[in-house]
């Protein structure tokens, strides 16, 4: 759990040295290297003990010969590092959207949960 | 503070113009909230072209569509299944010449990237006149308005998110550590096999209490506090009833009905004909502590 204040150190760092000559390849080599999260970083003041996570939303097909797409979210934990956060036990369910269509309005859908999520917020302030 | 709930609002506005489909949402929701509309007949050529580009091709068409479908309404049909009928045509008319405002050209999708930035940081009260835009307006400030009294979260979850387990669980009954073990042991295979293996246990020890299916799933949520909540969706996966589609009773893009007819009738209760399945994040990170 430790991952994330070191990389964001690390980043920090790399961008810090980005003027001087010697500075060698800035290494990208994960979500925190990018510049949206770092803006963000920036903006809402991110440290080692905040959680933070991605959600991630595709359909599978369940059955071969059947039209069964049902639409699953996940919340993947990036506090973790890169070899441990997409393992099957720390993978977190989202949400289960039964098919066979797929959803045409997918924010309806997350709705809920950023509700929910919002009310969780409210409590730990 | 503001900034915390940045992340989703930020996430709702981004993803949102990409979904093509979304065009269709708005106009829909206005139609069925106004009943004048949806009642009289004479509004059904009038109410496409109160929200269509005049040079949209496709709309003559479709509004003579749906003409049809209302003068072919019998008189044998009660005023609830004429209001459905119109209801209907009404939107698929609408949805017919929204997609072909929509084909229109790449001028509105450039229009819209601007103004989901531009808006970003406006009142919640300044609704958008793009219907893309409105609707994620109306996501965001539902969200930012949000409480626990007006949530739709049961009462043990709010409890349970209020009072989270700050020490280890200490399982001491053997009967129901037995039955978490089983639950444990079995849970990539179904339910039957916890059911065969309970009644296999039983056969062998009569007395011991191992706990029932249900039983031990529901021992397992109080202790974790992971829970998975229901809501109501549109039996072909258009949207979800939350938010500003929280009160319909009919899909606003494919005009399904929310509830079941035939169960409406048995028990006088409404039970969603589809719902569909979230596991709250809070509880499980609160877990993972």
């Amino acid at each position: 759990m430790r991952y994330l204040d070191q990389k964001m150190k690390q980043v920090a760092e790399m961008l810090n040295n980005i003027q001087a000559e010697d500075s060698g390849d800035i290494i990208y080599d994960d979500i925190f290297s990018g510049s949206e999260i770092q803006d963000l970083a920036e903006h809402i003041n991110v440290n080692g003990d905040d959680t933070i996570v991605s959600l991630s939303l595709d359909g599978a097909q369940l059955y071969q010969n059947k039209k069964s797409d049902t639409w699953i979210s996940i919340w993947i934990l990036d506090n973790l590092s890169p070899n441990q956060r997409y393992q099957k036990k720390r993978v977190l369910p989202g949400t289960v959207i039964p098919g066979p269509n797929k959803p045409k309005i997918t924010d309806s859908f997350f709705f809920f949960f950023l509700k929910a999520f919002y009310y969780w917020f409210i409590y730990l302030l | 503070m503001p900034y915390l709930y940045h992340i989703p609002i930020a996430h709702v506005c981004t993803i949102s113009p990409h979904k093509n489909d979304s065009y269709t949402i708005f106009l829909s929701i206005q139609l069925q909230d106004d009943p004048d509309k949806a009642n009289v007949s004479s509004d059904y050529e009038r109410s496409p072209t109160a929200f269509c580009d005049d040079s949209d091709p496709l709309q003559p068409d479709s509004t003579n569509g749906s003409q049809a479908t209302s003068d072919f309404d019998p008189d044998d049909l009660d005023k609830h299944e004429q209001q459905d009928a119109a209801l209907q045509a009404e939107q698929h008319a609408c949805a017919m010449a929204l997609r072909a405002l929509d084909q229109l050209g790449s001028e509105s999708n450039t229009l819209l990237e601007a103004d989901s930035d531009g808006e970003l940081d406006d009142t919640p009260a300044d609704l958008s006149h793009i219907e893309n835009i409105k609707f994620t307006q109306e996501f965001t400030e539902d969200i930012s308005t949000a409480t626990f009294e007006n949530g739709c979260l049961d009462d043990d979850v709010i409890h349970h998110l209020h009072n989270p387990c700050n020490e280890p669980t200490i399982i001491s009954d053997p009967n129901i550590r037995l039955s978490l073990d089983l639950f444990l042991a079995v849970t990539n295979a179904s339910k039957e096999t916890y059911h065969a293996s309970r009644n296999a246990i039983l056969l062998r020890y009569p007395d011991s209490g191992i706990l029932s299916y249900h039983a031990v799933k529901r021992l397992v949520a109080q202790k974790m506090g992971v829970v998975a909540v229901y809501n109501d969706m549109c039996i072909n996966s258009c949207h979800a009833f939350m938010g500003p589609f929280a009160q319909l009773r009919f899909c606003s893009i494919c005009g399904e009905a929310r509830y079941d007819v035939a169960q409406a009738a048995l028990t006088g209760k409404d039970i969603a004909r589809q719902q569909f399945c979230t596991i709250l994040l809070g509880p499980q990170l609160q877990a993972l502590q």
